[in-house]
This record gives structure tokens, C-alpha cells and sequence, in this order.
């Protein structure tokens, strides 16, 4: 074995040199660096373009332009208030919904997954939950109930509690039986086979749920705003596309990509990673 | 599964249906507001709007639509996972690209894609393949990682040719997740079609939709929700019989 | 001696798959346990005794059967005769996210043993008995895999409950700490003034010969009781004694002429 010694870090990275002029080394900078690039170049060809070629700044903003109105809505300066008024608006409904819909789907989901009857029951009004668009929720509601704050928040929860009833579903059919079997033997009672067996089993699902229906939720609340609601971020984003300046909503759309990735990886990716690990160890 | 098993799941399915209706014709009748039209009213206009022939235009119109796109980012989305999935630089290149794409709101790309590039179809088209593709790109590209690499090896070892291990080995195993997210992707396009119909493109499903709730004419709103969904129901349970009959093994 | 199980008439079958017929388990199979007793079923893999023990803690219905009594009561009209058993399973069946001891207070609360104040005192009397004190706050994946199935023993011990049941609790242990569970457990047993009943189930005729008062042997399924006897032999038992080794040869003996199994 002491002829074929391991190679040291130090002896095999002049092996390719010519990597190195192009791309940093390490492998975690170098991976940045792969990601950032085309998004860069995406950047560049946008200002190209709205530079030179659709020279029409109300309709094609510059980089520059939404860089300004991105500056614009931080500050918190908006045309109908303070955005950070919108904003608080947009993320308590978020919030109370999501929150919402991730308990009741959750319970429901533990009694569809162990229940195939109450399942199938279910299996038509959620699938038809999922697959109208939330638009239209928003627009049943509205009819029905009037303009209230209550409306798009019902829509929502109605929305997300939907997948997190599948997926909850899913996870507790794929509990063990015999895990199931023991709970039984030792006569577990209802409340404690919830939250000391079902809940710590299915935490994976649970993780999952939560992250799919909050990237759902933040792209629901704005059309629900839009439509029928007199503040919130959708009203700002309605008001800028019907007055066709697209600066401000690029912007907002930018914000909002931000915000909705910010949240999955420093909460919901880790959370997961951790879960998993968990899991396995 | 037994015939009794499959009974028993059709009479919960067929039984929460039943149920929604006949409580909604319940509180309509009982009610009794221009708010809430009855069940029987609303299903006697969508009646009226397949008899005269009016429910097929906007409703071919939005299908042809979704129809265009899905197939679009389905493609896109399917070279995208597998390229995803052999190349690790390819993959890391597009990462946050892929990123951006799915935590965009779609409304604010359906607002600045209607203005931008106008109220075309071709503008819904793009729209739909551009929501739809990372979608169905993430999905296969997952799927694919999970790839077994012992059975490559095993291919390899044993000589076997490029052609034979693509249709023995890598379509048996691509076909199931490209089924799955197919699914799963048109009920997206179909859904962004709409969205894009009720937020300004000027005809189809979407559109009807909107005239009708301007004008407050709730049952003409839900006989078009109703077809909307109807359709929808078709189009999954054709596609799940195509699943049921690709995937045999 | 009184009966403290009692099984009558019992009849199982599970629904074929894919059209075959029925698999027929047991048909017309009746059996009592003494109380106070060490009784042994024995039978060959798949013979239905883990099937059994479900049957008696009322985790399976039978397709038909005119009593399964516990204590003179019917299970099935009086579920709460099963709270007096406490179920070994074959794998140890822990909840990965909580440690020994609070796997162990799961089982507690879930039958529910009174008063509160006494678990603690009962956790560390039953996890010292079996070596694992110092493991009690340990999870599961910390711990060896004889280990877990050690602490899913105290889980049924701290109950002591009336009726025992364990299914193969030693299969998956190496043969030495095997013979130190075996030996731990029959002074733990014997021990208590009012004597549990235990129902245990191997398929292995040197465990049985060396721990079992009264040993049944099935037959392969659909199965019967082919043979049973009493043992009276005082414990503890050295294994390679002469009577233990004359009822092992007993016992294969019975196994060849009754269930016509050869060795
Ligand atoms: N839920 C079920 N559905 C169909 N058949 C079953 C089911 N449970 C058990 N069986 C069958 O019943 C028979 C008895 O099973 P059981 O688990 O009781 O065997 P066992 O005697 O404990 O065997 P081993 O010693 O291997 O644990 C087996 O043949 C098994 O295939
Ligand atoms: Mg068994």
C-alpha cells in the first residue's frame, strides 16, 4: 500500500492549470461563479437591448430604471401609501392563510391518509381546488360574500389547504404498518398518536407541504389582491400594470422572487436537510 | 384491486360530488339571492351555451392556446431535465436562471408579457412555456438523478450498444416521470391560459369569465367555470388512461 | 390452574392475491394458556404465530372464532381486556425520535398505568434489569440493534402487565447476549410473587427446551396444535444439562413425526 500513496490536495491541483485561469478552484466558488454567470449575461443583453434596440422606457425598462424603483419601494415610497404598509397587508394574509390551511390540511390529511374512504370523499372537491385557478376562487368568493378582507384569505386557504391534504395524505400512508400496529398494541390514544406519532413520522411531508404551499401562497395572495382588494401589494402591482409603466413592476416582481427564494433556502432547505438527516441517522 | 374495492372508491368520489351540488342548490334555493343562482340554473345555462355552439369557440380558442404552450415547455422542459441531469456544469449554469423562472409570480409575467409583447397568441404561447418548463425540467432532471448507476455500469460492462440501452434502459426509466409531470404541467398551462385570458388576452374561457362577472351575471360565470372544470376532468382521465396504458411494467 | 387465555374455534384465513384461492391459517384451532405460565409456542416461519399473538391483543379479528377470552371476558366485547397485555414484536419497533426512556413512557401513557408518580421507579428497575441504565436518554440510532430490541422489551416490561406476549424476542440477538436475555428474563419472571403470564414465540427448540413451563408446536399452516406438554424442570436450566438436551430431542423428535418435519 505505502507505493501507491494518496495523492495530497497540494500534488493534484497543478494537474489541470488550464481550468484555473477560467474559473476559480474551489469547488463552492466555482459553482457561484457557474450560477451568477448567465444570470449576469442575462442582465447584460436586457440593458442591451432596452439600451439600443427597444429604446421605449415606459414600456421596456432599463436595468437601471428598475434598479431605481427597486430603491424607490424600499425607501417605501408607492403612489397609494407607504409600501411597507402594502407589504404588511400582503404578508399577514399570507400568513393567517398559509398557517391556516398547513393545520387543518395537516389533520385532514393524517385522517385521508389512514382513512381510504374519507380520501376518496375528498378526492374530487380537492382535485377541483387544485385545478381551478385561484382567480376564480377569488371571483366565487367575491360573488358570494361581498368585498372583504375575508374573502381572498378564505380563497387561499381553501387553495393551500389542498396540496397540504395530499401530501399529507401520502406521508401517512407510507408510515409503517407495523409502526402502526405497536401504537395500537399499546392502545395510544387519539391526541398523543397525532402529535408523538403521526406529526414526527410524516416530518419530511410536513416540511415539503409547508414549502410548496407557501411558494403557492405568495403567488395567490397577489392575484386575490389584484382583483379585489383595496390595499396589499397585488393593488400596487394592478395599479402600475393598468397605468402601463413596467419599472415598478419588474421591480416587484424582482421582490418578490426574492422574497419567495430567500424564504426556501434559509428556512424550508435547511429545515429539510435537517429532517433528512434525521431521518437517516 | 377488487371490484368491490373499486365500488366503494367510485360511491365516496360520486358521493362528495353529489353532496357539493345538492348543497348548493340547497343554500341557493333557500337563500334565494341573485348572488348564488341554483345549481340546476347554472348547469341549464351551460346547456344553452353547448346547444348554441357558444361554448365551443372561446373554449377551443384557450385549448388550442394551452395546447401550443404545454407542448413547448414540455419539450423544453423534458431536454432541459435531461441535459440537467448528465451535465453537472449544465446544470450549475442554470441553476439560478431556473431559480428566478419558478419563484416569479406569474401574474406579474402575464402583466408585463401582455404589454410588453403585446396581446398575441404567440405572447401566451411563450407565457405558458415559459411557467410550465422548469416545472417539468426540475421534475425530470430529479427523477433522472435517481438513476440507478449500478445498472449503468451494468450496461456498460456488459457492451451493451447506445441505441438498445436508450430504449431498454433510459425511456422505461423517463417515461414514468415525464408522464407524471406531464400531467401535472398541462393542469399549470391550462391554468396560466386563464389567468392570462382573465387578466387581459381578449377572448377564450378566461375572458368569458371576466365579461360575465362585470356584468354580474353569476350564473353565466359559473356555467363557464363549470365547462372549464369539466374539460379539465376530461383531459386527466385521458391522460391517466394513457399512463395506465404506457406504463405496464 | 386457571385459564388465562383461551382461544376457541378460531378460524383465519387472508383473501388470496390475484385470484388464488384463500390462505387458509387456521382452521378450527383451539388453545388455553395457564395462568402463571411460560408457554412457548413453537413452530416452524410462517406457521402463523406472530398471527397468534396479534389475535390475542386484539390487533387482528379473526375470520371467525366462538371465544377469544381473556380472564373469562370475551375480547371482542370487552377491548379493554387487551390493556392488561403489554406486545414484544419482532423488531424492536421504537419511535426514532424519542429516546429508551421516553419510548418506553410512550407505552405507559398509552396504557395508561397508574399512579404517574411510579414510571420513573419502573423505567430505571426494568432498563437496569436488562443492562441499559446508562442508555436510557440515548436514541435509537445511538444504540446497537440488540440494544433497541433490549429497550423495546422494557417497553413491555414496565407496564407488568398480567399477559406477556413476545415474538421471537431474541432471534436477531448474537447467541450471547441471547443467553443472557434468556437467563435476565426468566429471574425477572420468576421474581414477581403473582407470576405474569408469558406467551412466548420462537421457532427455536433450544430456547424453548431451556426457558418454556408448557410448550405448544404447531404445524406448518394451515396449523394445528400438533403436540404440548409441561415442563417441570426447576430454572435456572444449564443448557447442555441432561434433561434439557433429552427435551430438545424430544421436542425434534415430535416436530418429525407430528408436523413431518425432518432435520
Ligand atoms: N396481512 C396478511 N395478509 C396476507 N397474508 C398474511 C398476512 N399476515 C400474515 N400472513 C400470512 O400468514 C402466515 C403466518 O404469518 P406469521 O407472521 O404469523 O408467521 P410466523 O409464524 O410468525 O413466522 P415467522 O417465524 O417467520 O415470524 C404467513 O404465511 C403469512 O404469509
Ligand atoms: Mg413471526
Amino acid at each position: 500500500m505505502s507505493t501507491s500513496a494518496v495523492p495530497t490536495d497540494a500534488a493534484a491541483q497543478p494537474a489541470r492549470p488550464a481550468r484555473r485561469a477560467l474559473l476559480p478552484q474551489n469547488p463552492r466558488a466555482r459553482n457561484l461563479t457557474l450560477n451568477a454567470l448567465p444570470v449576469l449575461g442575462l442582465v447584460a443583453v436586457w440593458w442591451f437591448v432596452t439600451a439600443f434596440v427597444l429604446v421605449q422606457p415606459r414600456l421596456y425598462p432599463t436595468p437601471l430604471a428598475v434598479a431605481g424603483e427597486l430603491v424607490r419601494i424600499l425607501s417605501g415610497d408607492g403612489p397609494l401609501g407607504s409600501t411597507y404598509v402594502h407589504a404588511a397587508a400582503t404578508f399577514s394574509r399570507l400568513l393567517v392563510a398559509w398557517s391556516g390551511a398547513f393545520v387543518i390540511g395537516t389533520v385532514l390529511g393524517v385522517i385521508g391518509g389512514r382513512n381510504r374512504w374519507f380520501f376518496d370523499f375528498c378526492a374530487n372537491p380537492v382535485w377541483i381546488a387544485m385545478a381551478v385557478p385561484s382567480v376564480v376562487w377569488v371571483y366565487i368568493f367575491l360573488v358570494l360574500f361581498g368585498i372583504d378582507n375575508l374573502v381572498p384569505i378564505t380563497a387561499l386557504l381553501v387553495l393551500l389547504t389542498a396540496p397540504v391534504f395530499l401530501g399529507t395524505a401520502e406521508g401517512v400512508r407510507a408510515v409503517s404498518p407495523d409502526m402502526i400496529e405497536m401504537c395500537d398494541s399499546y392502545k395510544i390514544g387519539p391526541i398523543r398518536r397525532l402529535f408523538h406519532f403521526y406529526l414526527p413520522s410524516i416530518a419530511p411531508y410536513l416540511v415539503a407541504n409547508a414549502r410548496v404551499s407557501f411558494a403557492l401562497g405568495i403567488r395567490i395572495v397577489i392575484i386575490a389582491e389584484v382583483i379585489g382588494l383595496p390595499n396589499g401589494v397585488g393593488l400596487l402591482v394592478g395599479y402600475w400594470s393598468d397605468s402601463l409603466y413596467m419599472a415598478p413592476l419588474v421591480a416587484w416582481g424582482i421582490i418578490l422572487m426574492l422574497v419567495g427564494v430567500a424564504v426556501d433556502h434559509l428556512v424550508f432547505v435547511p429545515l429539510q436537510r435537517r429532517i433528512r438527516q434525521e431521518t437517516v441517522g | 384491486m377488487t371490484a368491490s374495492m373499486r365500488l366503494k372508491e367510485y360511491s365516496a368520489q360520486l358521493a362528495s360530488l353529489v353532496l357539493i351540488i345538492l348543497g348548493w342548490e340547497i343554500a341557493a334555493q333557500t337563500m334565494n339571492t341573485n348572488a348564488l343562482p341554483p345549481a340546476s340554473t347554472v348547469f341549464a345555462t351551460l346547456g344553452g351555451l353547448v346547444a348554441d355552439g357558444d361554448a365551443f369557440g372561446p373554449l377551443f380558442s384557450t385549448l388550442l392556446r394551452t395546447v401550443l404552450g404545454f407542448a413547448l415547455g414540455f419539450l423544453l422542459g423534458t431536454a432541459y431535465g435531461i441535459f440537467a441531469a448528465t451535465f453537472k456544469t449544465f446544470d450549475e449554469l442554470t441553476k439560478w436562471l431556473i431559480q428566478i423562472a419558478i419563484f416569479t409570480p406569474t401574474l406579474i409575467l402575464i402583466f408585463l408579457f401582455l404589454v410588453a409583447i403585446g396581446r398575441t397568441n404567440f405572447t401566451v404561447i411563450i407565457l405558458i412555456a415559459l411557467v410550465v418548463m422548469p416545472m417539468i425540467g426540475t421534475y425530470i432532471r430529479d427523477a433522472l438523478k435517481d438513476f440507478d448507476p449500478d445498472l449503468e455500469g451494468m450496461a456498460v460492462s456488459y457492451k451493451v450498444p447506445l441505441h438498445q440501452r436508450v430504449t431498454g434502459m433510459y425511456l422505461p426509466f423517463l417515461i414514468p416521470p415525464m408522464l407524471a409531470a406531464g400531467r401535472i404541467g398541462f393542469t399549470l398551462s391550462w391554468k396560466v391560459a386563464f389567468l392570462a385570458e382573465i387578466f387581459g388576452f381578449p377572448n377564450g374561457l378566461g375572458w368569458q369569465v371576466r365579461q360575465t362577472y362585470q356584468i354580474y351575471n353569476v350564473a353565466g360565470l359559473l356555467a363557464w367555470l363549470c365547462l372549464f372544470i369539466i374539460t379539465l376532468i376530461a383531459i386527466e382521465q385521458l391522460m391517466r388512461f394513457v399512463e395506465r396504458r404506457v406504463v405496464t411494467w | 390452574m386457571t385459564v388465562k387465555v383461551s382461544l376457541r374455534d378460531l378460524h383465519l384465513a387472508f383473501p388470496g392475491r390475484d385470484g388464488a384461492g384463500d390462505k387458509v391459517i387456521y382452521e378450527n384451532l383451539n388453545l388455553d394458556i395457564d395462568e402463571g405460565s411460560f408457554t412457548v409456542l413453537l413452530g416452524p416461519s410462517g406457521c402463523g404465530k406472530s398471527t397468534l399473538l396479534n389475535i390475542t391483543n386484539g390487533l387482528l379479528k379473526p375470520t371467525s372464532a366462538s371465544g377469544i377470552i381473556v380472564d373469562g371476558n370475551d375480547l371482542r366485547d370487552q377491548p379493554e381486556m387487551s390493556r392488561k397485555m403489554a406486545y414484544v414484536f419482532q423488531g424492536a419497533r421504537l419511535l426514532r425520535w424519542k429516546t429508551l426512556a421516553q419510548n418506553a413512557e410512550f407505552g405507559l401513557a398509552g396504557l395508561n398505568v397508574q399512579p404517574k408518580e411510579k414510571w420513573q421507579g419502573l423505567m430505571e428497575k426494568y432498563f437496569s434489569a436488562v443492562g441499559l441504565k446508562d442508555y436510557m436518554n440515548h436514541y435509537p440510532h445511538q444504540v446497537s440493534g440488540g440494544m433497541q430490541q433490549r429497550a423495546s422489551i422494557v417497553r413491555a416490561w414496565v407496564n407488568e402487565p398480567e399477559i406477556l406476549l413476545m415474538d421471537e424476542p431474541f432471534s436477531h440477538l448474537d447467541e450471547i447476549t441471547a443467553a443472557t436475555m434468556r437467563r435476565i428474563l426468566i429471574d425477572l419472571w420468576r421474581q414477581d410473587e403473582t407470576r405474569r403470564t408469558i406467551i412466548f414465540v420462537t421457532h427455536d427448540i433450544a430456547e424453548a427446551a431451556q426457558m418454556a413451563s408448557d410448550i405448544v408446536m404447531l404445524t406448518p399452516a394451515p396449523s394445528s396444535i400438533c403436540y404440548r406438554r409441561k415442563v417441570d424442570m426447576p430454572w435456572p436450566r444449564a443448557m447442555e444439562s441432561d434433561e434439557v438436551i433429552d427435551l430438545e430431542k424430544e421436542l425434534r423428535r415430535a416436530f418429525s413425526e407430528k408436523a413431518g418435519i425432518r432435520f
